[in-house]
């Protein structure tokens, strides 16, 4: 008995010791061995850009539309010869990009990991709100500047935090062309819907909506959250039917836009109009919904159809020839905006005597508006690009199109949208 | 009227949850195990259906009959599954610690919503069913009608996995290795292989559930987990091991969810259910039907 | 699995008395080694480790530790299995989080308050789920952790979905220490009780709680003390969670995941062991930060992988497997039969070590 119970007290101790003690000299070795990064003296010939994305998970989708963009821009830019940054060295560009399955809990070490191991000073931000938040202020504790373009809730941006710079409008900005939008039609709506998925992201949109709506004017009869897990609107959109809400706004992802779009038509919801936030204008969407995904609103940071000009792609219409071409898919705003992401950099290297985190930064932020495939680039006082959404609808025919604002309007609305009995 | 729609609504659901809970609910009653692969099966059932259907007729859209003639093969395809999965895996921890059996299942939750993000991509998907008028409306309640179709094939199911269960030899081998494993051996009945097809059983009705799922909501890689939650709740109300409780219980917590949504908001209805879950484990632990033994 | 080559080859290198004899000389010196490792894990900031990530990567290694280390004293020595232990974390990051934010209570007595909550918490939940057993306690405590998710999802005073943002971070060289701190004095408590009679009977309820209420202990007195140990020690590191992160959200505080790989954990190194919850914590937490990096997009197939080999070849953990190797001496000595196919087989020695609590669902 007493051996047996020395025997036990020695294994719980023993490896204990032995863990505390390996983990301690991993942590010696770890520390020791890494000297003090790359980048900052620009000896290298390479600059490396590094971020994490949601390359598994719920938003791999889009996760990988930054991906292939990053790629793509690179990999054309290091083609034509590389950077020639403003010390008068030209640098290749190299990405280095992890995964962090859009888990807020990983994305902080994954962001230290990038500028501790890998030496990385110049950082691509993550995608969702919820894990661009502990990214960012990784980024500001170590004093590099990080460049996101998948991160749109204003709290990112409310913290004074100096080295983070945002590319999407933020998330309370979403919904507000949308209503501009209906308000300016023949019979515009007096009635609104809101369904939100209580994710941080939809329930900032669904907040910024509804000061729109207070300040409109209009009446919010139905407003509803529902969990992310929910499969099924029925009895939501029983509420909007019975509560004969003039338009509806859907602030949630892509799979609650597909249930939202066959249900409206299942269950016979009749609106003047209907905005999915995110993922109501990808081309799996329609797929995956045919004809009931027909008249069905989306907004964009970003119209396909424009063309700025690019020193990379040359314009607009060349980015989304090359994405086409070498993925296989239309380019959306996320994709346009991960190239934005390079740009920015590129623009600061070119622009700085030296290159160094500090530097770029202070470059970044006082940079004068440039022109990208996304469009014109700058940011306001708290890093985030000044960008109002343009509103596109699915048209029967010829398709998407962009209905709003009328100035790059490529069709009028088909507002209100036929009663599903008359398609 | 509101009210009669609430129900309506979460009947129609509360059938597919029930067709998903009555497999969860045979392997805890027969193998002892609580399988948290199981939402897996219904996301690959649904996926079955809807690449058949891509196949058939090159998008995901057809007629109700196309759609319920991939039903066979989705069944095959996961009874397969289900009886290889028991075979080589599962089967190497029954009788073992509970929570060694828990994490097993796990294990080949989390592989195979992976494995399907890396073969399919997380794009939700949905299969579209065409009538010409998509829904009836009797006595101001509005109820669609793939809805009604799924309604009535998820009680199909479980209706046929019942008879099964009652009516054949293997039904009744099933029933005794519930019963009594040693005593089933005894009597010259293969324990393992009986186990296996219960598993394989209980998966080919999940993914038949899966299909109609496909139909009716959408289906992507990491839905699972969900249906495996709302599977712990059914059988709570249910009983383990009770088709019919399983029924039962899936359509009442269908109603639950849709009277939580209908009348005080859609944003409780899961800390309800999950609440729900908890008191009825400790008021009730066998169940709201009897002894939960009727198998 | 293991085959008779492989104990053979192993046998060659590290003879079964070998092990045997360090079993007995540690357990000699168990409380200068307890104080030792506290002591090596404390160095290596003092000698110059300022890295962020390794920083960040062996505070988290000392977090899952506690936490595994805690799921253990309920699920290891009580033989409860909890899928719930999260909700603590929750609760005191929470709890935590919303005292420095909300109220600017300072870091320490916010972490306090954290645990205290937590371990309340447990106290009014244990009342009700520690009276049930086996999957349906397993459930039930799944149920607790998904409810609490979904509640603070929709309370105003947890910030809803949107959660928690403190900005306004200490350096990393708190958390380190204050996660170090939390462990090495788990470690001792758990240790210091498990030579005690409230180990002896929680063991006792593991082994047979029928047997141990009809000797007379008022079993439910201590498997409510032993969960609410459990939870004092994880509100502690919840409570520190939401500021070492910056952030929490419902998913990030009562993270499902995690319950599951802190389970994973304690069996890889050993349940029902001071020893094995705190090497399997070090050991998975470094296989997961370097299959992150290494296998992205693959990381979930190989973690479950990982998971169902695990649990399939070696149900008693790095730990539980030595000590049945060492154990060898003992059937030698006593002249033992099949001393070598008792302990070279993890699983049929763990099908048999375990019969007892299988059978007992209600």
């Amino acid at each position: 008995m007493t051996s047996d119970q020395n025997r036990r007290t020695f294994l719980k101790v023993a490896g204990s010791t032995g863990a505390l003690g390996l983990t301690g000299l991993a942590g010696c070795a770890g520390s020791s061995s890494d000297g003090d990064g790359g980048g900052e003296g620009g000896s290298g010939d390479t600059i490396t850009l590094g971020g994490s994305m949601s390359l598994t998970g719920d938003n791999a989708d889009l996760g990988r539309l930054y991906k292939d963009s990053y790629q793509e821009t690179i990999d054309r830019i290091n083609e034509a010869g590389g950077v020639e940054a403003g010390d008068g060295n030209t640098y290749e560009l190299e990405m280095v990009l992890r995964d962090d399955g859009t888990d807020p809990s990983t994305s902080r070490s994954i962001y230290q990991e990038l500028i501790d191991r890998e030496g990385i000073d110049y950082l691509l931000g993550p995608y969702a709100s919820s894990v661009t938040l502990p990214a960012s202020a990784v980024a500001a504790e170590n004093q590099k500047p990080m460049v996101e373009g998948g991160g749109a809730s204003p709290e990112i941006f409310s913290q004074g935090n100096e080295w983070i710079f945002g590319l999407l409008p933020t998330a309370n900005k979403y919904a507000k062309s949308y209503f501009d939008m209906a308000l300016e039609q023949d019979s515009p709506p007096e009635t609104v819907a809101i369904l939100a998925e209580d994710d941080t992201f939809s329930q900032t949109t669904a907040d910024g909506a509804r000061e729109k709506i207070e300040e409109e004017g209009l009446e919010l009869v139905v407003d509803e959250s529902f969990p992310t897990e929910t499969s099924d609107l029925s009895t939501n959109l029983g509420r909007v039917r019975d509560n004969d809400a003039d338009i509806l706004l859907l602030c949630a992802h892509q799979q609650h836009n597909i249930i939202l779009a066959n249900q409206m038509e299942s269950q016979g919801v009749n609106v003047d109009a209907a905005m999915g936030t995110v993922g109501s204008l990808n081309q799996s969407f329609k797929g995956e919904v045919g004809a009931n995904g027909d008249y069905i609103y989306g907004p964009t940071s970003w119209d396909i159809n424009a063309n700025f000009d690019d020193p990379v792609y040359g314009g607009t219409q060349d980015f989304v020839a090359a994405i086409n071409e070498n993925y296989g898919y239309p380019p959306d705003y996320h994709s346009a905006a991960g190239e934005a992401v390079i740009l920015t950099f590129v623009n600061a290297f070119e622009s700085v005597d030296e290159l160094g985190p500090t530097a770029v930064r202070n470059a970044i932020r006082d940079a004068d508006p440039f022109s990208t495939v996304y469009g014109e680039v700058s940011f306001g006082d708290n890093g985030v690009i000044d960008k109002d959404m343009l509103i596109r609808q699915w048209q029967p025919d010829p398709g998407l199109q962009t209905v709003y604002p009328s100035s790059v309007a490529q069709a009028d609305p088909i507002y209100p949208m036929p009663d599903w009995s008359e398609r | 009227m509101a009210i009669a729609q609430f129900v309506v609504n979460g009947l129609l659901v509360g059938a597919l949850f029930a067709a998903v809970a009555v497999g969860f609910a045979l392997i805890w009653g027969v193998v002892d195990i609580i399988n948290l692969a199981h939402g897996e099966m219904v996301m690959l059932g649904g996926y079955t259906a809807y690449w058949l259907l891509s196949i058939a007729t090159g998008t995901a859209e057809g007629s109700v009959l196309l759609f319920l003639a991939t039903l066979p093969v989705v069944i095959a395809v996961l009874f397969v599954l289900g009886y290889v999965l028991q075979r080589t895996l599962v089967s190497r921890v029954i009788g073992t610690d509970i929570f060694l059996t828990l994490l097993v299942t796990f294990g080949i939750s989390i592989a195979i919503q992976q494995l399907a993000i890396q073969a399919w991509t997380a794009n939700p998907r949905s299969i579209q069913v065409g009538f010409a008028d998509p829904s009836l409306i009797v006595a101001g309640v509005v109820i669609p009608k793939m809805k009604l179709v799924a309604f009535f094939g998820a009680i199909v199911l479980t209706a046929i996995l019942y008879l099964f269960l009652q009516r054949t030899r293997t039904g009744r081998a099933i029933r005794a290795v519930s019963q009594n494993p040693e005593a089933a051996a005894l009597v010259g009945i293969d324990v393992e292989h009986t186990r296996a097809v219960t598993f394989g059983i209980s998966s080919a009705v999940a993914g038949g559930a899966g299909a109609f799922i496909a139909t009716i909501l959408n289906i992507e890689p990491q839905m699972g987990l969900i249906y495996t939650l709302k599977s712990f709740v059914i059988v709570v109300f249910g009983g383990v091991g009770s088709i019919p409780g399983a029924l039962t219980g899936g359509l009442l917590l269908g109603v639950v969810e849709e009277l939580t949504a209908g009348l005080i908001s859609s944003r409780w209805t899961l800390a309800v259910s999950f609440t729900l879950l908890i008191v009825l484990l400790v008021v009730k632990p066998q169940g709201l039907f009897g002894t939960g033994a009727d198998e | 699995m293991s085959t008779k080559d492989d104990t053979g080859l192993l046998r060659s290198v590290l003879p079964p008395e070998r092990v045997d004899q360090l079993f007995d000389l540690c357990g000699t010196h168990s409380w200068k080694l307890i104080l030792l490792s506290a002591v090596i894990g404390a160095l290596p900031p003092v000698f110059g480790l300022r890295e962020g990530y390794m920083m960040t990567v062996i505070s988290e290694m000392f977090l899952f530790a506690i936490l595994a280390l805690s799921w253990d004293i309920v699920g290891g020595q009580t033989g409860y299995p909890s899928f719930g232990n999260m909700a603590f974390f929750g609760i005191g990051a929470y709890t935590g989080a919303i005292l420095l934010k909300d109220f600017a209570v300072s870091f320490p007595l916010a972490v306090v308050t954290a645990g205290v909550f937590a371990t309340v918490f447990a106290a009014i939940i244990g009342l009700i789920v520690l009276r049930l057993r086996g999957h349906y306690f397993a459930i039930a405590t799944l149920g607790v952790l998904l409810a609490a998710q979904q509640i603070s999802r929709n309370l105003e005073i947890t910030g809803g979905a949107s959660g928690k943002i403190l900005f306004d971070v200490p350096p990393g060289i708190v958390f380190y220490y204050f996660f170090l701190g939390v462990l090495v004095a788990e470690i001792i408590v758990v240790y210091y009780l498990s030579n005690t009679r409230f180990g002896f009977i929680l063991n006792a309820i593991r082994d047979d709680e029928g047997k141990a209420t009809a000797m007379g202990f008022n079993t439910t007195y201590y498997k409510t003390a032993a969960w609410m140990l459990a939870a004092l020690f994880t509100g502690l590191a919840g409570g520190a969670y939401g500021l070492f992160n910056t952030f929490i959200d419902p998913q990030t505080a009562y993270n499902g995941a995690w319950n599951v790989e802190l389970i994973a954990m304690a069996l890889m190194g050993g349940t029902g062991t001071v020893a094995g919850p705190v090497i399997g914590a070090f050991g998975l937490h470094t296989i997961i930060e370097y299959v992150e990096t290494a296998f992205v997009g693959w990381q979930l197939v190989l973690l479950g992988l990982a998971v169902i080999v695990t649990v399939i070849g070696f149900p008693k953990g790095v730990v539980g497997s030595l000590r049945e190797y060492a154990n060898e001496m003992d059937y030698y000595e006593r002249g033992g039969m099949a001393a070598t196919d008792g302990a070279a087989d993890g699983t049929d020695a763990a099908t048999d070590a375990n019969d007892p609590e299988v059978t007992t669902d209600e």
